[in-house]
Formats: structure tokens, sequence, C-alpha cells
């Protein structure tokens, strides 16, 4: 036990990693026949993890030990129940003192960091994930998931709900802790990585080395963060979701928004509603290059920028083609 | 408006081959007023899509009564006897078995199959296309299927996986219903594929035909606490590409004979 609690494991723990899952429950099931306040002590360990108190659950529900069982215990005892049973919804409170959510980081946190391969238990680890980074809007596991997200994609297991749930989350830093993977030598990383940041729809996916994959999404997320929105496409809805997509009126106007949703963009007078209207009529590549050329020209200067944008289109789409400096 | 080679068509001169009210007859008349252009080289390529969309709807309806089971992907189950399930809770067709053997057992022996909205959408298409062809054909094309939602599909069905803004919603088309406060803990729910049926109804695995105020009703009854937006049809339809299927099946010389036997 003194070895164990130095290597940061609970005892039950180190029997499970050291002797394998049966022997833990035989370990397990004997302390309990003999003394089910030091079982319940056992599974109450701040150092247990979530898996040593799954694969234990059946004689944890022991009426003698579930009584002693510490909250944090019986909340995730209560979510695997969930996920056995299903028809009964999880009652989650809204603030991160909840001991509810306390809980619930301890099952994602011990739990996805040595997920079993096992269908049900994978959901209650999703059902902790969805509960935390929505109804508590807690980010502090987003790295976490999306490494779980990558773990289970190397393995062949589902990951789709993952991939879901940490786009509705609507931050940027979602789509650098995924455009890390774009370096991994791991191609089935990598692969998906592109997949979900969708690196083919902004050609810039061909002909690069991870490295400089990487560099030239954060470049671009750099010069599109403004104008980016996610978007609530998923892998249920489309063989290619557009996970996250650009503003292209916004860019085109430079009107910028820090919200992440996509938001009916208003003309502040007649003059932008004009180039609106004109800009609206436009198919999508003409509507891609004018945005990306108005913000290109945009930071040199507000009054060359002004006078292109009332240019007639085909006179902005020509300049756009040349380039400022024939334009000038 | 429907344009035969660059011309008008006057609808009147097929219309009158296929019973009123059915769907070709519904689609033709729909595609027929509205203003987006539909282009065909020949009325054949035309016939084609119709009576394909007619099957498509044809396959959803059989499908909603085979008694196939609604299941989220980690709770998914097989007929093992010609699939596969895989790891993440896709089908696999079996090594040694016909696919048409194993695509019309999911419509025979539903209640042994479970999966989620957007695999019974492909197995839609597949009994639509084994509705059309004779079923060495179909074997012929289809000498490996995988089921799991819109992943991998085969490259002759891959246009159904990719939903793009459509002018005409029509009978056969794949729709979906988006619920955007979905309770994060069901995001099975967070939308439901359909194929539009006539008459206003539409097929949602594990919602069955209805309409679509039933399918608002239902995914706004699953929403997380506080939510302030309902579920909606999106403006979006996805098919297959019907040219590319007309032109891979018209040389097997078989497809007019299965349509009249």
């Amino acid at each position: 036990m003194t070895f164990s609690r130095r290597s940061g494991l609970s005892y039950l723990d180190s029997v499970r990693l050291r002797a394998g899952e049966d022997r833990c429950r035989a370990v397990f099931r004997d302390i309990l026949r003999r003394n089910p306040r030091r079982a319940a002590a056992m599974l109450n360990d701040r150092l247990l993890s979530f898996p040593c108190l799954y694969i234990l659950r059946g004689q944890a529900m022991d009426a003698r030990v579930y009584k002693l069982l510490s909250l944090r215990d019986k909340i995730a005892l209560r979510t695997i129940e969930q996920v056995k049973k299903p028809g009964e919804k999880a009652k989650c409170g809204r603030e991160k003192s909840d001991p509810a959510h306390s809980a619930l980081k301890w099952v994602f946190v011990t739990g996805s960091a040595n997920e079993i391969p096992e269908d049900d238990y994978e959901e209650v680890i999703d059902k902790a994930a969805a509960a935390l980074l929505i109804t508590y809007k807690d980010k502090d596991i987003l790295k976490g998931t999306a490494d779980l997200i990558f773990r289970r994609g190397r393995e062949g297991r589902n990951n789709h709900d993952l991939i879901w749930l940490l786009f509705q989350v609507r931050d940027a830093e979602v789509l650098k802790l995924i455009a890390q993977r774009l370096r991994s030598p791991d191609r089935c990383d990598a692969d998906l990585a592109c997949e979900l940041l969708n690196l083919d729809e902004k050609g810039l996916d061909y002909g690069k080395s991870g490295e400089e994959l990487h560099s030239a999404f954060i470049r671009w997320l750099e010069e599109n963060d403004p104008y980016l929105y996610f978007t609530d496409e998923s892998f249920q809805y489309s063989s290619k979701p557009a996970f996250s997509a650009v503003d292209m009126e916004r860019k085109y106007l430079h009107k910028g928004l820090r919200t992440y949703e996509k938001e009916p963009l208003v003309p502040e007078d007649d003059d932008e509603a004009g180039c609106l209207e004109v800009f609206r009529q436009l198919g999508d590549g003409e509507q891609r290059a004018l945005s990306e050329y108005s913000h290109s020209i945009h930071a040199d200067g507000a009054g060359y920028w002004r006078r292109w944008l009332h240019l007639p289109p085909e006179e902005q789409l020509r300049a756009a083609a040349a380039g400022r400096e024939v334009y000038l | 408006m429907i344009l035969i080679n660059g011309s008008p068509l006057d609808v009147s001169l097929i219309a009158g081959e296929y019973p009123e009210n059915s769907v070709q007859r519904r689609v033709l008349e729909q595609m027929s007023i509205s203003p987006e252009k539909y282009r065909y080289g020949d009325t054949d390529q035309l016939r084609f899509e119709l009576d394909m969309r007619n099957e498509i709807v044809n396959a959803a309806r059989a499908l909603s009564r085979s008694g196939l089971r609604f299941a989220v992907f980690r709770r998914s189950a097989v007929n093992p006897d010609y699939w596969d399930r895989t790891d993440n809770g896709g089908f696999r067709l079996k090594r040694g078995v016909k696919a048409s053997e194993a695509i019309k057992d999911i419509y025979k022996n539903g209640q042994k199959y479970a999966t989620e909205c957007a695999t019974a959408m492909v197995i839609v298409y597949y009994g639509a296309l084994l509705r059309m062809l004779p079923e060495e054909t179909f074997n012929s094309f289809f000498r490996s299927v995988y089921l799991m939602n819109w992943h991998r599909l085969d490259p002759l069905l891959r246009e159904v996986g990719t939903p793009a803004r459509a002018a005409d919603i029509m009978p056969g088309d794949r729709g979906y219903f988006r619920n955007p406060d979905v309770d994060p803990e069901t995001p099975e729910l967070q939308g439901e594929n359909v194929i539009v049926l006539p008459r206003g109804v539409f097929y949602g695995h594990g919602i069955g035909i209805a309409t679509s105020g039933s399918i608002i009703r239902f995914l706004n009854e699953n929403r997380r606490e506080g939510a302030e937006r309902s579920a909606y049809f999106m403006d979006t339809a996805a098919r297959p590409d019907f040219m590319k299927l007309y032109g891979t099946f018209r040389n097997t010389g078989e497809r007019a004979a299965a349509r009249s036997a």
C-alpha cells in the first residue's frame, strides 16, 4: 500500500494495473466480506481512479458499502446507472461549486486517461464530458476531450459524439487543439485533424509537411478569427461537415465579431447596404476572392479600402485578381 | 423548368406514363413549375431519376415497416449471419455474403438490427437500388458494403452524404431537421435525417413516417434546460448523382428488363 501511494495510485488501482481487473475484484470482494467500512474507505480514496470504481461497481452497490460512499462515488455510480439503464436523465446544477461538477470532472479526468474499451464505459465518459463542457461550461477539459477523440480515432472506436460535443463549445481554442495534431507523426491523427479543420476546402492541405500545415492553419486562423463561426454541422448530417466557417460578408465589410456565432449583418447605413446587396449577388468563389482582398488591403489604410469598396463589383474583382500594386 | 438537350420539355408528353399521384408524376410537376432549370441529355435520363426517386420512397416506407430498431452506435446490432458489427458501431458486409441478400435481410428481419438515423438513410438508398437493378448487377457493383452514417460511402452513392442548398425539396430527397439546443447528453437527437415522402410527410428512423410538425415537436422535447431555439427543417437536400447512376447502369442492359418484370 505504501508503494502504491508513493506512486500516486490508490491501493485498488495498483492491484488492478499490476494484476488485472479480475484480481482487483477478488481482492475487493475479500475486503468487503471482512470489513465493509474499510472497503468503502478504499473506494473513497482520493487517489482512486474512475476505471477502478467502474469495474467494482457491482460490489460498490452493496448496501453495506454504498451507504458509506462519498458523494463523488455516488454521483459516478449514478452516471453509470444512467448508461446501463437509459431513460433517466441526469439532474445537474449549473454552478461549478455543484458537487456533481467535481465528481464528473473526476470521472472524466481519471476515466479518460485510461479508458476501458467498452461501449458503456465510453458512454459514461462522453456523458461526463457533455455535462462538463455544456452544462458547467468547464473548458479545462478541452484538451483532454481532444486527446480522447484522437485516441479513439486511432483505435477505430466511435468518436463522432465527442467530435460534435467539442465543436458545440464554440471556441477557437478547439481549432488550435485539433491543429496541433497536424504535426503528429501518426498518419491517422494528422488525417483526422485535416478532416476536422476542412483543410482541403481552405486550400491548405497539399504538399506541406505537418509543421508547415500547422503554421499555415494558425496564420489562417489569425486572419479569420474575427469572422469565424461554428456551424452545428456534424457527421450525423454530412460526410464532409464544415464544422466552422468564415462569414464572408463580415470579412468583406471588415465587421468582425468574437461570438463565433453566425449573426446576421445589419448594414449601418445606405452605403453599406448598397455594398452588401451587390456582394450577396456574387457566387461563392467571387465572394471569397473579394472578402480576402478586402481584408488584405484594409490594413494598409481605410481610405484606399473605402474607395475600392465603392467600385462596381467587376472592377473590385479585377483589382482583387490583379493584386493591389497593379490597381494602385 | 425541365430542359432536354437544352430545350424545354412539354411535360404532358411523359406525364401520362405514370399514374396520377405517383411519386414520378409529383416530381415531374414540381420540376416543371420550378424556376430552377433541371437539365437532362434525353428523356431516359429523366425517367431514370423519376423511377429512382420512386424507389427511394418505396424503400423508405418498407424500412419503416421492417422493425429496424433505433440505437446509438454503441448499442447498434446486426444479424451476424450477414453482417459484422465494427468497433465503432458500423455494419460491414460479412465475407462471402452477397450484398443483395444482406440488404434484403435488414428489410425482412429489421428487429435483428439497430442503428442511428443516418445509417438508416444509407440502407434506404441500397434498398432503392436493389429495387431498380437485377440482383446480379447489384452484387457486381457492391461487392463490399459498409454502413455507418455517411462515413466511407460507396463512390456510387457519395453525393448522398453531402447536402447542399436546394431550390426544390422533392420526394426522394434526403432532408435534415436540426435541433440546435439539443440536450448534450443525447447527441443522437442533435437532428433527424429524413427521406422526403409525398403529401408533406417524412420518413425518419426512430420516428417513423411523420409530419414536419411532429418531428419538430419530438426534437424539441429533447432539448437542454433553458433552450431557446426550436428544431427546424433545413433548406438543404442530398440526393444521389442520378446522372452518374444512370450512366453506370445504362449499359448493363438489364434495368429496363428489371422494371418490366
